[in-house]
């Protein structure tokens, strides 16, 4: 790690990023200015700092007049098309070397950018990180999320495997973060009206290993408007189109590397 | 049991962006195919309202709708996806028209080169007073270059049209389907096939572009340059990454299977 001052000749600092991402529609920003709190809290490694990038899905949603002035917070808007095009779209613009999600009503637990840098600088093997969630009541309280994996490393193609029997993974992708490079060569978040964060991290899991943090990472706001409360996220038709596109893609990633192995 | 092997073209519909449409359904109607193969019209609406379903024909069975979540043309097409279960995908885009014989040509020219992996047709431009005229950029026939394609993305002269992309539905699926972008999705599908697997042009137009007042393309918004210059950079950088990792999707095809 290089030391010095900017205005010091031949020398050069430099800052590593992390970019957060974060997609946000016009009844969504209610709670942008605590998702921002959460993350001026976190105290980053040495070297380190944060990019915010906040994308706009669609018109009218103001959210710069919901955060304080801060220039690591980058926000722009592009056309409505649900929170995985929005995420996508904010890959685009990102300039960190790990990603990572936070979505527009939650709020990171202390911590937890520390530890996924940490993970992600000390294995050069491990593509991406996932961590322990408690769910936020609308009375304020906390409940956990049952079944986690036992914490530390997840084998390539265990999320796969995992997912395959049960139809739900069991690392939340909400929590993601990942080496950039590996998220866009998979074309960022899938393009689904949902579960395109589960795609994404099935791709993740077909490319490398990943790590599990057992300490809480996030706060995951429940209210009765977010997308996943509506009954088609989890059932009918399209959430069976869905499921089969994701599980099609992670099985024809998986022969693509089994391939370029064998060559 | 015989295996049939199947061509399913992908057309996402809006509500009120469906005038066309029995157009384009005439238009795969009227295709002949390759002894043996069949297709599958896979129409998926870009929204819940049913509304462009009910223009289609009730009596074909080869007609398969379903309506979703908004999400544009590339959550739609990818939703499509979903529902295909043919050997090989071919885009529509509603308001366009398949030639006669795109279907057979580009079949043959997939079943008759295992290793090619993906193949684009021509297109005409279909004007409001009926004319047709052909793209400016035509490649000639033949296999496509990756670099002289991103190349001339870069410079803002891509050369093909690219929802008349034909593909190996296994290599699709690899690439994780249209990608999650508000436009220039198909485009973006396009350039990571080619960078991942060997293409081909035909030069026998596959199809026509209707040019119209309505097309989303043609809306004052559309082209928001401040975005534009967003996708352009998330295109490059997702091909960066492609290039970088080396990945080749590799058709396990063999010719007579």
């Amino acid at each position: 790690m290089a030391m010095g001052f900017p205005h010091q000749e031949g020398s050069v600092v430099m800052t590593r990023t992390l970019s957060i991402i974060t997609a946000v529609h016009q009844a969504g920003v209610a709670h942008l200015r605590s998702a921002y709190d959460s993350l001026a809290r976190q105290r980053l490694p040495a070297g380190w700092d944060w990019e915010w990038l906040i994308q706009e899905d669609g018109d009218g949603v103001a959210a710069a007049s919901e955060v304080p002035a801060d220039h690591r917070i980058l926000v722009a808007k592009s056309r409505r098309g649900g929170p995985h095009v929005a995420r996508t779209v904010a890959l685009g613009r990102s300039s960190g070397e790990f990603v990572k999600n936070l979505d527009a009503d939650d709020v990171l637990a202390e911590g937890v950018l520390a530890r996924d840098i940490e993970v992600l600088e000390r294995n050069a093997d491990i593509g991406w990180t996932t961590s322990a969630v408690l769910d936020l009541l609308p009375d304020g309280s906390l409940a956990s999320f049952p079944g986690d994996p036992a914490a530390g490393r997840i084998a390539r193609g265990a999320v796969f495997a995992h997912w395959e029997k049960n139809k739900r993974a069991q690392v939340h992708p909400t929590t993601l973060c990942a080496r950039r490079t590996l998220v866009l060569a998979l074309g960022g978040w899938m393009a689904l009206p949902a579960s395109g964060d589960t795609g994404l991290l099935l791709g993740l899991d077909a490319l490398a290993s990943g790590w599990f943090h057992a300490e809480v990472g996030l706060y995951y706001r429940k209210h009765p408007g977010q997308i996943t409360a509506d009954a088609r996220h989890s059932q009918g038709d399209e959430w069976e189109a869905r499921m089969r596109v994701i599980g099609e893609h992670a099985r024809a990633l998986h022969k693509m590397m089994a391939s370029a192995q064998s060559d | 049991m015989a295996i049939v092997p199947v061509i399913s073209i992908i057309t996402p519909v809006f509500d009120g962006g469906d005038a066309y449409l029995l157009d384009a359904y005439e238009s795969v109607r009227s295709q002949v195919l390759p002894a043996g193969w069949t297709w599958e019209w896979v129409v998926q609406e870009d929204g819940r309202t049913g509304r462009p379903g009910s223009l289609l024909p009730k009596d074909d069975q080869r007609v398969r709708f379903a309506t979703g979540t908004r999400g544009g043309a590339g959550v739609t097409r990818t939703l499509g996806l979903a529902r295909a279960r043919g050997d090989l995908v071919r885009a529509l885009d509603a308001d366009d028209l398949l030639s006669d014989g795109a279907l057979a040509r580009d079949i043959a020219v997939l079943e008759g080169a295992p290793d090619v992996a993906w193949c684009v047709s021509a297109a005409l431009d279909l004007l409001p007073d009926g004319s047709l005229t052909p793209g400016p950029y035509d490649p000639p026939a033949g296999p496509l270059s990756y670099p002289q394609l991103r190349k001339q993305f870069e410079m803002n002269r891509f050369p093909i049209v690219s929802t008349h992309l034909t593909a190996r539905t296994g290599l699709i699926r690899a690439v994780g389907g249209w990608p999650a972008l508000p436009a220039l999705e198909a485009l973006a599908l396009l350039l990571v096939c080619a960078a991942v697997s060997p293409g081909v042009m035909l030069t026998t137009p596959g199809g026509i572009y209707r040019k119209h007042q309505a097309q989303t393309t043609a809306q004052p918004r559309y082209r928001d340059e401040a975005e534009f210059a967003t996708l352009h950079t998330a295109i490059l950088t997702r091909l960066d990454s492609v290039e970088d990792s080396g990945w080749r999707w590799v058709s396990r095809i063999r010719k007579g299977q």
